[in-house]
């Protein structure tokens, strides 16, 4: 049976849920015909974050537990995994591509001289009778290409993955087997952590947002529906010249010649009309949605999709559109 | 020959310091210490001075190009280097001696001393040889009274060329030029000028009640100061040449970008074949006035008498700038007029090209001069 | 302190567009740039410099043209560079690469190997971590700032999604930079003038023990199936609609970002 390890993260004591996606995704694509093995490293690993995996539906998790796995080190944790792959054969090894997984599948390909491609948005596997294939696809050049990357000599092909791409799912497997792996660790990493300070996240990124749900004199009255709309998808609100000018939002949601210049994947413009300065700032966007009352709006120059109708009509069914599909109502 | 990464760093400069300023500079008259500043710690202030003396070591052709470019954006910055360099870098390198040299251009390399130059006085404009300012031989010094007016970086500038008569009785053959640092006891200054453009420029009256210099102040000959006045000058002219292209460059490009954008009769204004005749004039304009820069420029690195090219840089450039930016403004219509659009203060900083270091009659005087020699 | 940078020549992909009609990619007039998570890395190791001296060198694995990136490093105040060029290299994975380079750093002297998060093409964030591994190096990634040296030892802070932590790494060390963590300086007039002519050291294959079986195409254990751009949606005329069709319109349009199954 091939095997398929994934690497199950800890962030702040609890697992990270790019870990749970992972298997999800992974069981979602290869159903019964692989063996799933989540490898959890801390200190403690307890009764209730074995349960919490036990529900996506490995075959097997194995921990490994020691003082020097409490929070993470390139060193002691790049070690105990290579230490694990060495005992088994995996054919595939997934982590996800946070801030740690991308400190650490990297370190980790080199030790175990093998492919690794990294922030796959989308996972295939080629099962057959004699290998799993897993067929990463990925961005690069900015997003503005995509490629689909194979690992055809070397095991096992590794593959990191962005939190938030594939959704978390129930999966029903029966006796899945829990296994303590024994760690043996020197304290000898070079790395030494002296203190740490939580931070604030970011005031609005709206450069960096994938998704951008805008609002412009058409919506000033209802802004906050453009809001609830932003966090429904998972993206940013921002604002035309109109509706910082009226105070309504800050100056940090400004999308425009004086403001942020974004590209977003999706760039949804409600009641704006498109003004020189407005344009500017967004028109990279990848997909540009426009909805206005007025058939003549500058908007519709830019926009790949063009919507005649009151934007401020569209955002409640909007919103409830987006709770339906999200299971919230 | 002009180096390349030099052009990147100016043009990188140059937007990102330079341009942020220019309308608040004007608006407020402020001179921009903080730019001169910066220009100091990049070296854009040593970039003639040679190497040895804690400069660049670069050419001519390099530094008029940092004035062209800087000019393109704002024309108070491309003055300020362009006095900074042409006339108080460039006389001490050619007139001065060697403990002159060591004192002085390694600050004015550094950017810890600005320079300036003062010639003209209330009573001598063009006929410059008629200076009043006398230096009166007292002991080992020199005793300075009078006054400059009109002098480019007065107040910020640290060192100070300046002329006074050694000799009264010999009128031209009897002025000396001498470098006089700033807060010498009796050198002050006066009210600063408010001028049509160029505003951010600090132009003022330097006040020389009873100034005592040492004879080691003297540059170059005593009783040769007519001539280093008019060898500096003859370099300072492609300085301003190169302010003036740079104006001109710099309405261009504004109003270029306008005329594809402004849509009139249900077309960008750019389809007029009006506008298009005025573009093609402009731009040729620009491009000869560019190659008369060069010219002159590079005779100058290559030790070759330059005078006459100077002028005519110097001459014709001044013109197409006044001209160009006026096509410029009448191009933006209304917009033109708004300050926001810029185009207004470029129309008022062309002007002074045409009458500063040296008047375009100035020029063609020395242009006639060579042709009926 | 002996400081190398790693550095790569990158498109600036910002600039790169799709053409609609085609799908494929514009890459002509678009410019060629310092990678900036690089450049980060080089403002970094002048301000070591600064403080505590020792020399900065720039080692690029890159085709000839690299060399007006080098000229650029030179006006920045870097004292040398290397530039490793060869058509075996070429066509090398992330791994293949990362076998060229630490090979190469084999046979230089460093305290501190200074490498860019990430660039701006490749998008990986692979080779800084993969070099340290094959040097068998300590590593801090993705920083927040350089804080300071004494005694052989780095410190510095980590920034990842939630906290900021302040690090002591010991010397030879690899760390990788951030373009946010600092804002790089410009050229100066005296570097700039003489970088034109400074020279630089074109490595080339054979100049340096590399295993040949893990270098270029052959070498890279991942390869590249198939590339496709992203598929532009046509410009859709303009409709009026209700607003329930259009949220049903957004919606679908949405749809593949949700994350929801």
């Amino acid at each position: 049976m091939k095997k398929i390890a994934i690497f199950i993260e800890k962030k702040s004591d609890k697992l990270a849920s790019v870990g749970l996606e992972l298997i999800s995704e992974t069981r979602r694509k290869v159903g019964y015909s692989a063996y799933l093995i989540a490898i959890v490293l801390g200190a403690q690993i307890g009764e209730e974050e074995i349960n919490q995996l036990k529900v996506v539906g490995p075959d097997e998790i194995v921990i490994a537990e020691h003082d020097l796995l409490k929070v993470y080190d390139t060193h002691y944790y790049t070690t105990v995994l290579s230490d694990i792959v060495a005992k088994h054969t995996f054919d595939v090894l997934l982590l996800g591509s946070t801030i740690l997984g991308r400190d650490l599948a990297p370190r980790l390909s080199a030790r175990l001289h093998t492919g690794l491609t990294a922030d796959a948005t989308i996972l295939d596997f080629d099962v057959s009778d004699d290998r799993i294939s897993l067929l990463a696809t990925r961005p690069a050049l900015g997003g503005n290409l995509f490629a689909t990357i194979i690992c055809p000599k070397t095991l096992p092909q590794m593959a990191s993955i962005r939190p938030g791409v594939f959704a978390i799912e129930s999966f029903d497997i029966e006796n899945i087997k829990v296994s303590h792996y024994p760690v043996t660790l020197v304290a000898d990493s070079k790395v030494k952590i002296i203190s740490r300070k939580k931070v604030e996240k970011d005031a609005i990124e709206l450069s960096s947002a994938r998704l951008i749900i805008a609002g412009g004199r058409g919506v000033a009255n209802q802004f906050h529906d453009v809001k609830t709309i932003a966090n429904l998808v998972g993206g940013e609100a921002a604002a035309s010249r109109a509706v910082i000018d009226a105070n309504i939002e800050a100056k940090d949601r400004l999308v425009g010649q004086t403001g942020a210049n974004v590209k977003p994947a999706i760039y949804l413009a409600l009641g704006i009309s498109g003004a020189v300065q407005h344009v500017s700032g967004m028109e990279k966007s990848e997909l540009i949605i426009a909805v206005n009352n007025d058939p003549d709006a500058l908007i519709f120059k830019v926009a790949d999709v063009s919507l005649v109708c009151d934007a401020k009509e569209v955002m409640p069914y909007l919103i409830k559109d987006l709770q339906a599909l999200k299971g919230m109502i | 020959m002009k180096n390349a990464l030099l052009t990147e760093l100016f043009q990188k400069f140059a937007l990102q310091y330079v341009k942020p300023l220019a309308r608040e500079i004007d608006e407020l008259e402020r001179f921009p210490q903080e730019t001169v500043k910066l220009m100091g710690t990049q070296g854009l202030l040593g970039l003639t001075i040679d190497q040895n003396y804690g400069g660049v070591g670069a050419s001519t052709a390099d530094y008029i190009n940092a004035v062209r470019i800087f000019s393109r954006y704002c024309a108070t910055t491309g003055v300020i280097l362009s006095a900074h360099t042409s006339l108080c870098v460039d006389p001490i390198m050619k007139y001065g001696t060697e403990e002159q040299k060591a004192k002085y251009l390694p600050r004015l390399a550094s950017g810890e001393s600005l320079g300036a130059f003062g010639l003209t006085e209330p009573n001598a404009g063009t006929d410059a040889a008629s200076q009043q300012t006398k230096a009166v031989l007292d002991g080992d010094d020199y005793v300075i009274s009078g006054s400059k007016i009109f002098i480019t970086n007065a107040i910020y500038a640290d060192i100070y060329i300046i002329f006074a008569l050694t000799e009264p009785s010999l009128g031209t053959k009897g002025i000396s030029a001498f470098i006089i640092e700033k807060g010498i006891p009796g050198f002050s200054f006066g009210a600063k000028e408010k001028k049509m453009g160029i505003r951010g420029s600090s132009t003022s009256e330097l006040i020389f009640d009873h100034v005592r210099v040492p004879k080691s102040a003297l540059l170059g000959p005593l009783n040769g100061g007519f001539g280093v006045a008019m060898g500096t000058l003859d370099g300072g002219r492609i300085g301003i040449a190169a302010q003036a292209l740079g104006i001109a460059e710099g309405a261009f490009e504004r109003v270029v970008e306008y005329v594809k954008k402004r849509v009139q009769f249900g077309k960008p204004i750019s389809a007029f074949q009006n506008t298009q005749f005025k573009l093609a004039e402009m731009r040729t304009k620009i491009r000869a006035g560019e190659l008369l820069l060069e010219a002159a420029a590079n005779q100058k690195d290559n030790g070759e008498n330059y005078n006459e090219s100077a002028a005519i840089a110097k001459l014709y450039n001044s013109r197409i700038a006044v001209e160009v930016v006026d096509d410029a403004m009448q191009l933006l219509g209304g917009y033109g007029y708004i300050r926001d659009y810029e185009i207004e203060r470029m129309y008022r900083d062309a002007k002074i090209t045409e009458i500063y270091e040296g008047t375009s009659e100035v020029q063609k005087m020395v242009i006639a001069g060579k042709v009926l020699r | 302190m002996k400081i190398i940078v790693l550095v790569k020549q990158v498109p600036n992909t910002s600039e790169i567009k799709i053409d609609k009609l085609t799908n494929t990619l514009i890459r002509k007039g678009v410019e060629s740039i310092i990678n900036p998570d690089d450049l980060a890395g080089v403002e970094e190791a002048l301000k070591l410099k600064s403080r505590y001296g020792g020399t900065v060198t720039c080692v690029t694995m890159g085709p000839f043209q690299a060399e007006s990136m080098i000229r650029t490093l030179y006006g920045l105040g870097v004292d040398h560079a290397y530039l490793i060029s060869d058509p075996k290299f070429a066509g090398s994975d992330t791994y293949a690469t990362s076998t060229i380079l630490s090979s190469f750093l084999k046979t230089l002297e460093y305290d501190l190997i200074i490498a860019g998060y990430q660039a701006i093409d490749g998008d990986t964030a692979q080779v800084g971590p993969q070099v340290a591994e094959m040097l068998e190096l300590p590593q801090v990634g993705h920083l927040h700032a350089i804080c300071g040296y004494q005694d052989g030892v780095l410190q510095v802070e980590r920034e990842d999604e939630t906290e900021i932590l302040t690090i002591d790494v010991r010397l030879p060390a690899l760390v990788t930079t951030l373009r946010r963590m600092n804002t790089p300086r410009l050229m100066n007039a005296w570097d700039a003038f003489r970088a034109t002519s400074k020279p630089f050291t074109l490595v080339r294959f054979g100049d340096f023990p590399v295993n040949e079986l893990k270098i270029g195409l052959k070498g890279s254990p991942t390869q590249v199936s198939k590339t496709y751009t992203k598929v532009l949606v046509q410009k859709a005329p303009i409709e009026k609609v209700d607003a329930k069709e259009a949220s049903k319109k957004i919606l679908a349009l949405l749809y593949p970002y949700l994350g929801v199954k």
